[in-house]
């Protein structure tokens, strides 16, 4: 299944990029890589604003430009400022998030070798060019990957429970949606909360606070929690 | 690295021919030449190879140490006097150096 | 799930009628007058500043919330080891309470708590004048203990520095480490337990040995200490060997560092009978709740206040919750960490008896980072529930010897998050 959507991203990579060397770049590499990414985003056909925003059309686009999205107050200053993401930008985003765009949500220590930036952003440039015949876009996390009953998805959160439960995680991840160090929790689409705290509970996710955390949580309690973090910071 | 420091527990006072406790300790890295520092240098051996205790002038006991031995080593045995005297710990470096240590024993 | 304590399910109605009922008895109903309830916090460090902001910002003004803190800029004593090993900048550990009482209405008071009139419930303070409150949520920290170590007392703490509230302490501390002789010996005399922060002294040790390992290393840190074992030991022991080999000596009560006595004109640590001369002496003295704990009468004989888990009241005063490293609360380790999680149950529990909200079942949790070396973090951590006895330990977890340096540079990354976290919860 992945070999066959990589021969897919392959041929439309140069299709793309027929002078920009397609040849060098492995594509393949790049979708692995993007392993890194794929909690937060997506990109393909129908892919859709996660944790963070999708990644089709990507290159040209403005930075913090999707009405759709709800952007860290820093990217939308970016953009404001004149942040496009072209090679070269996303390139140096990669590198050193914080280092581009202080204070975003973007929970991602970088990604330091230069190769594979370059692999990284030659596969994503498949996603460009408004193309239809794109790959579907993988999901970001699946309630399938824990073994989850679909009913605790369906759990509907007590927000001013939740409110009170964040007590305990904002001691260590800022309410401000910052990340140094811890990554930012608030402003997720509630699915892929529940499923992290899950993964972490059931021990997939490793984090040994995490772990205890969540191993503390019920479902109930994790279903408030999702239901206060889809909350960004700045909503009103 | 710091000159080493040793120290010896004896209790307040013994009497003649009961045995009582000797604890000793002298801080040292016991570098056993077989470890890379941070910068992945060998860090060459550097153990201190022999711990001997003299009762009044009388070799009391003796002990050769191995590279396995773990850092700031702690040596404990136990011993009897007849009589009040004086206690002299030695411990002998790799490089040639020896720490001393004197302790009077006093017999009620 | 507001039936977690007897006082939580009260509601704004039921304690005006029992507040009313006791005015008949008291002579004190200056509270009613205002109108709106009132909470008097006395402490601005992490108990106090939290359940003040928490308070103030979910009450939406229906609680009246004064601070009572004399430090017009607040030094955080977590991190500010960082500060001594040259991780931190001091500025960097500043605080103001100004976003407090800018964004939250909470009236910032700078002036020392004197004294607790618990018939009157107010607040008397140094500069005259009283606060009356309905709650009294007292944060002191601590005060040392007079004659702990023999030779030593408040009046010697230029010459033998604490360093262990942070501020010109700290400063000082680090000061004379960086004027030691070459081949100098700085000692720690390590307090007995309970005391703040279990792992604060051997983060410190490591933190000075890092100096002196760069400036100094001919020089020796000396550790007199009345415990057999302390925190993170293993972690410690482990990393003093990699970073620091030979530096270090730890005089356990083994080998009598729970007999020391200090003799500060002539600058010398006197352990089990023999003197030793040394050229910096960091004494860290036993510990006991801060002063206006035991003042308020709520204090034991073990010298700290024993507490209500489920709400953080005093055992003796219900009017009174006390937050942090002054509590006799049970299993929690006295820690900025510990004093944040406790001041958000108190906050709920306060406000659950002032304006009836909704009071949830209690939660607290630490973790405590350490810095060993450069980028070798390591951290312990724990949750813990309220039973009728205490706080009690549910399961934890400690980084382990032999982790390898990306993890132990991301615990060390993680714990700088951590302290920009916790600190926009104090002060933001």
């Amino acid at each position: 299944m992945a070999r066959a959507a990589a021969g897919l991203l392959a041929a439309a990579l140069l299709a793309a990029l027929p002078a920009a060397g397609a040849g060098s770049a492995d594509a393949e590499r790049g979708h692995a890589l993007f392993q890194q990414c794929k909690r937060c985003h997506q990109a393909g056909a129908g892919a859709e604003h996660r944790i963070g925003p999708h990644l089709n059309d990507v290159f040209g686009r403005t930075a913090g430009s999707l009405a759709d999205y709800r952007y860290s107050a820093a990217m939308k200053a970016a953009g404001a400022g004149g942040l496009v993401w072209t090679g070269a930008t996303l390139d140096a985003f990669l590198a050193d998030p914080p280092a581009l765009v202080p204070h975003s949500r973007m929970s991602f220590s970088g990604m330091a070798a230069a190769d594979d930036r370059a692999a990284l952003l030659a596969w994503l440039r498949g996603f460009g060019g408004g193309r239809s015949d794109l790959p579907s876009a993988e999901p970001t996390a699946t309630p399938e990957e824990y073994g989850l009953d679909p009913a605790i998805l369906a759990i509907r959160g007590d927000p001013e429970y939740g409110a009170y439960l964040a007590g305990e995680c904002i001691t260590c991840h800022r309410a401000d949606g910052t990340v140094e160090g811890i990554p930012s929790i608030t402003g997720w689409p509630p699915d892929d909360f529940v499923i992290a705290l899950h993964a972490y509970r059931q021990g997939k996710r490793v984090h040994p606070a995490m772990q205890l955390v969540a191993g503390r949580l019920s479902d109930e309690e994790i279903a408030a929690l999702a239901a206060h973090f889809q909350r960004a910071e700045d909503d009103p | 690295m710091a000159e080493p420091t040793p120290r010896v527990k004896l209790p307040k006072s013994v009497e003649a021919g009961v045995p009582f406790t000797v604890k000793t300790r002298i801080t040292h890295p016991m570098h056993t030449g077989e470890r890379h520092d941070s910068d992945g240098e060998l860090v060459p051996r550097r153990i201190i190879n022999r711990f001997v205790v003299s009762y009044g002038g009388e070799v009391a006991i003796a002990v050769d140490l191995e590279p396995a031995v773990s850092a700031d080593p702690y040596i404990q045995f136990e011993m009897a006097v007849p009589e009040s005297g004086l206690l002299e710990f030695q411990w002998v470096d790799d490089d040639g150096s020896v720490y001393s240590l004197q302790k009077h024993v006093d017999v009620d | 799930m507001n039936k977690s304590n007897g006082k939580g399910g009260l509601s704004r109605r039921g304690f005006l009628a029992s507040a009313a009922a006791a005015t008949t008895a008291l002579s004190a109903p200056a509270v009613l007058a205002e109108g709106r309830p009132r909470v008097v916090v006395v402490g601005g460090g992490a108990g106090g500043a939290t359940a003040a902001r928490y308070i103030a910002k979910d009450s939406d003004d229906a609680v009246d919330v004064t601070l009572v803190e004399p430090s017009r800029a607040y030094y955080t004593c977590f991190f500010s080891n960082l500060y001594i090993g040259g991780f931190r900048e001091w500025a960097s550990l500043g605080h103001s309470y100004g976003a407090l009482a800018a964004n939250h209405g909470i009236n910032v008071v700078h002036d020392w708590a004197v004294s607790v009139d618990r018939d009157k419930r107010s607040v008397g303070l140094a500069g005259g004048g009283s606060l009356a409150y309905d709650r009294l949520v007292l944060s002191p920290g601590i005060d040392f203990r007079d004659g702990s170590v023999p030779g030593w007392d408040l009046s010697q703490q230029n010459r033998m520095p604490h360093a262990y509230k942070a501020g010109s302490q700290t400063q000082l501390l680090r000061a004379q480490i960086e004027a030691m002789p070459q081949g100098g010996t700085y000692c720690m005399v390590a307090p007995p337990n309970p005391f703040r922060c279990p792992p604060g002294p051997y983060e410190r040790i490591s933190m000075v040995a890092h100096v002196l390992k760069q400036s100094n290393p001919t020089a020796k840190i000396l550790i007199a200490d009345p415990k057999e074992k302390f925190s993170k030991q293993g972690l410690f022991e482990d990393g003093w060997q990699r970073h620091y080999p030979g530096m270090i000596e730890r005089v356990g009560p083994d080998f009598g560092g729970g007999n020391v006595e200090v003799r500060p004109e002539a600058m010398e640590v006197v352990i089990d009978g023999e003197a030793t001369k040394v050229d910096v002496c960091n004494v860290i003295p036993a510990q006991q709740a801060g002063r206006i704990a035991a003042l308020a009468g709520i204090t034991d004989e073990s010298g700290w206040a024993p507490i209500v888990p489920h709400t953080m009241e005093s055992r003796a005063d219900a009017n009174i919750h006390v937050l942090g490293d002054a509590a006799l609360q049970g299993d929690m380790p006295k820690s900025g960490f510990s004093a944040n999680s406790q001041a958000k149950v108190c906050a709920m529990a306060v406000r659950g008896a002032l304006t009836g909200s909704t009071v949830f079942p209690p939660r607290f949790s630490n973790t405590c980072w350490s810095l060993i070396g450069t980028d070798d973090g390591v951290k312990v951590g724990a949750s813990y529930e309220a039973t009728d006895e205490k706080i009690a330990k549910i399961d934890g977890f400690i980084s382990q010897t032999g982790e390898s340096a990306e993890l132990r540079k991301a615990t060390y990354e993680e714990s700088l998050g951590w302290y920009a976290a916790i600190t926009g919860d104090l002060f933001g």
